[in-house]
Order: structure tokens, then C-alpha cells, then sequence
């Protein structure tokens, strides 16, 4: 099948063509439920609010204009929609909403014990699962969505130095883990 | 001695530095084991990050979403047909009350040319200054206006038969 653009697809949509929304649908399913799950840390939540998301996307699509990408327009949605389920799920949102001004901090009880299996991936991974709400949707935006720091900022709506810092902060934070731990011996 | 900040190791990382700054990087490194440790600690932790693991939803998640798009499509149309069924009905009403007004108003006049002077006077106690309404109600245009009330009454009667059939096909289908 041709290799259709997300624009060619919405405006097939907007024409009538509501099957189409599945290529859309199939597209960006597993990036922005990866965003979600890190948002909310719960797989189950994570997939219902991302179905919402993408009802609200399709019932959205008269209002999507094509001065900025699909994709910035629909993580802005994924976004926000995981903001207000945290929220309303009444989690403690202000500890893990950490401004960027808070000091980032990973703690776990597992750290040691993972270190020793000398596993990075694994280590690392976990580690990642640990970030803050901003931090996690900042690393997985960058690394998984191949997003750029300008892109993620209109998505979380804040400027692009924030972003940088946030991404700044999260690897350095990972690093210090990682030298803590005695990689460093490994990586030279 | 000059320790390189964090900042500008991840700068590094990402490619944001100039030709200048790039090469004091470069003099330093070969100075400092402890800044060349940090940086190679950055670049893992930069790679491992490029390879994070992508979370997978259930199988049956873009059908069931789809499904989800359809049933919302079939409301937003039973509410549409619905409005329109109601506007259609409101029009036609209209339509019938203002035929049988004119009908009544011939019936009481004995001529054209009175039921003309009565509803001059109607519209001159009534609107007064809108001179430009005044003037529609000549023995020409009553006779214009009266076959495009009628001729709206019979494309109303029409759409409205139309929504209701479809709106009936539309609840056999839900059935």
C-alpha cells in the first residue's frame, strides 16, 4: 500500500472516509501509549485514556489546521488528556509534577541489585520509568518519537529552554546513576 | 583545574556546539580522565536511551476504537436528523398559519383591491416607519410571495417526510 502522509489521510478522513482514521490510529498507537504509560505508570489506565484521545482527535479533525504537524497536534492531546487523568485520579501530582527548578532525584531500592547484574539496558530502563511526569514525557518524546526539543515544547506548552533542561536533567541524573554504580570502569 | 559542565557535555552529545567550542572540548578531554569518564557515561546513557523500550497496546485496540468512532457517528446523525425533523416541522407550522392568515384576510375583504387597503393599514399601524415592508404588500407581489409561501411548503413537507423515513431506517438499524 502507498505510503500515504498523515495530512493525505486526515483529508481523506475529512471527506467521508472514516476507515482511514485506523492508519492513523495504527501509526501512532504504540508511541503515544508509551507516552501515557510512562505519564501514569499504569498500563490498563494508559489505554483507556489513550482510546479517548484518539476519539477526541477524530471528532477534533475540523479544527486541525495544517500550520503545524499532525503529530505535535495529536501529542498535544495525548498530553493534556494524561494531565487531567492524573489529576483527577487525585494522585499526588505535585510531587511527581516536579517544576523544572525542583531537584530531580532517582531513588530505588532495586538500583543496587540491578547494577550488579551489570545489565545497562535493563538498568537503565528502569531507571527511566522512575522520572517525574515531565521528565519521562520529555525522554520519551525525544528518544521514541524522534520529536525535536521546538516540537516537544508546543506540545507541553512551554518553551524550549525548559525542554532542554528537563532533557539535560534526566540524562545527567542517569549518568550520575551510572557512574554510582561502578560502570564507570566499563565505559573507558 | 577546569571541569567541564554537564550542560555542555550534553550539548556535545547533541551537536549544538561550534567549531571553537569543540575544539576547547576536545583539548580538555585529553587533559581530564575524570571529564573523558563523565562524557563516555553521557554517550551510554545517550545511546541506551535511543534503544528505550516502546510499550505495545492489545491487539484488538484499533477496532475497538474504530468502533467507538462509528457508534459516536451514528449518534451525532440520529441528533442532526433530529434538529432537522424539528426545524422542518417549526417551518411547516409557520408556513400554514401565515397561508391560512392570507386566506382568512381574502375571505373577509370583498376585493383584491380592499384586502390591499387593509393590509396596508395593518402594516402602517403595526411597523409604521418600515415604509420598505410596506410597499411588498402591492396586488403584484401578494401574489409573488403567495406562491413561494406555497411552493415552501411543499419542499418542508418534502425534507420532512425525507428525515422521517430516515430516521426510521436509522432505528430499524440499531434494532
Amino acid at each position: 500500500m502507498k505510503n500515504l502522509t498523515d495530512i493525505e489521510i486526515i483529508e481523506s478522513v475529512k471527506k467521508g472516509n472514516h476507515s482511514d482514521f485506523a492508519l492513523i490510529i495504527d501509526r501512532y498507537k504504540n508511541k503515544a501509549f508509551s507516552l501515557l504509560t510512562r505519564m501514569l505508570k499504569n498500563e490498563m489506565e494508559a489505554e483507556e485514556v489513550l482510546q479517548d484521545c484518539f476519539l477526541k482527535a477524530f471528532n477534533s479533525l475540523a479544527n486541525f489546521r495544517q500550520e503545524a504537524k499532525f503529530s505535535t497536534w495529536f501529542y498535544r492531546i495525548v498530553y493534556n488528556t494524561g494531565l487531567t487523568k492524573l489529576s483527577s485520579t487525585k494522585r499526588k501530582i505535585e510531587s511527581e509534577m516536579a517544576s523544572i527548578d525542583d531537584h530531580l532525584e532517582i531513588k530505588s531500592e532495586h538500583d543496587f541489585r540491578i547494577a550488579e547484574q551489570k545489565d545497562f539496558s535493563k538498568f537503565i530502563q528502569s531507571q527511566v520509568e522512575k522520572l517525574p511526569v515531565k521528565y519521562a514525557s520529555v525522554i520519551n518524546m525525544f528518544y521514541l518519537d524522534n520529536m525535536t526539543c521546538e516540537e516537544i515544547s508546543e506540545v507541553m506548552e512551554t518553551s524550549v529552554s525548559n525542554v532542554k533542561v528537563m532533557l539535560y536533567r534526566s540524562r545527567n541524573e542517569l549518568k550520575n546513576l551510572l557512574l554510582k554504580f561502578k560502570y564507570s570502569e566499563e565505559l573507558l | 583545574m577546569i571541569q567541564l559542565s554537564d550542560e555542555l557535555l550534553n550539548k556535545y552529545i547533541d551537536g549544538e556546539l561550534e567549531e571553537s567550542a569543540l575544539k576547547e572540548i576536545h583539548e580538555q578531554l585529553k587533559k581530564s580522565e575524570s571529564d573523558r569518564r563523565r562524557l563516555a557515561a553521557l554517550q551510554t546513557i545517550h545511546s541506551e536511551l535511543a534503544s528505550l523500550k516502546m510499550y505495545q497496546v492489545s491487539e484488538d485496540f484499533t477496532s475497538s476504537v474504530m468502533f467507538k468512532v462509528r457508534k459516536n457517528l451514528k449518534v451525532v446523525r440520529k441528533d442532526r436528523n433530529f434538529i432537522f425533523s424539528i426545524v422542518t416541522i417549526f417551518i411547516a407550522i409557520s408556513l400554514i398559519i401565515f397561508g391560512y392568515l392570507i386566506d382568512w384576510a381574502i375571505g373577509q375583504s370583498s376585493g383584491i383591491g380592499v384586502l390591499t387597503e387593509n393590509i396596508n393599514n395593518y402594516v402602517n399601524t403595526f411597523i409604521g416607519s418600515f415604509s420598505i415592508v410596506k410597499d411588498l404588500f402591492t396586488t403584484k407581489n401578494l401574489s409573488i410571495i403567495g406562491s413561494i409561501f406555497s411552493f415552501g411548503i411543499i419542499i418542508s413537507g418534502y425534507l420532512f417526510f425525507e428525515s422521517l423515513k430516515q430516521s426510521k431506517r436509522n432505528l430499524s438499524k440499531l434494532h
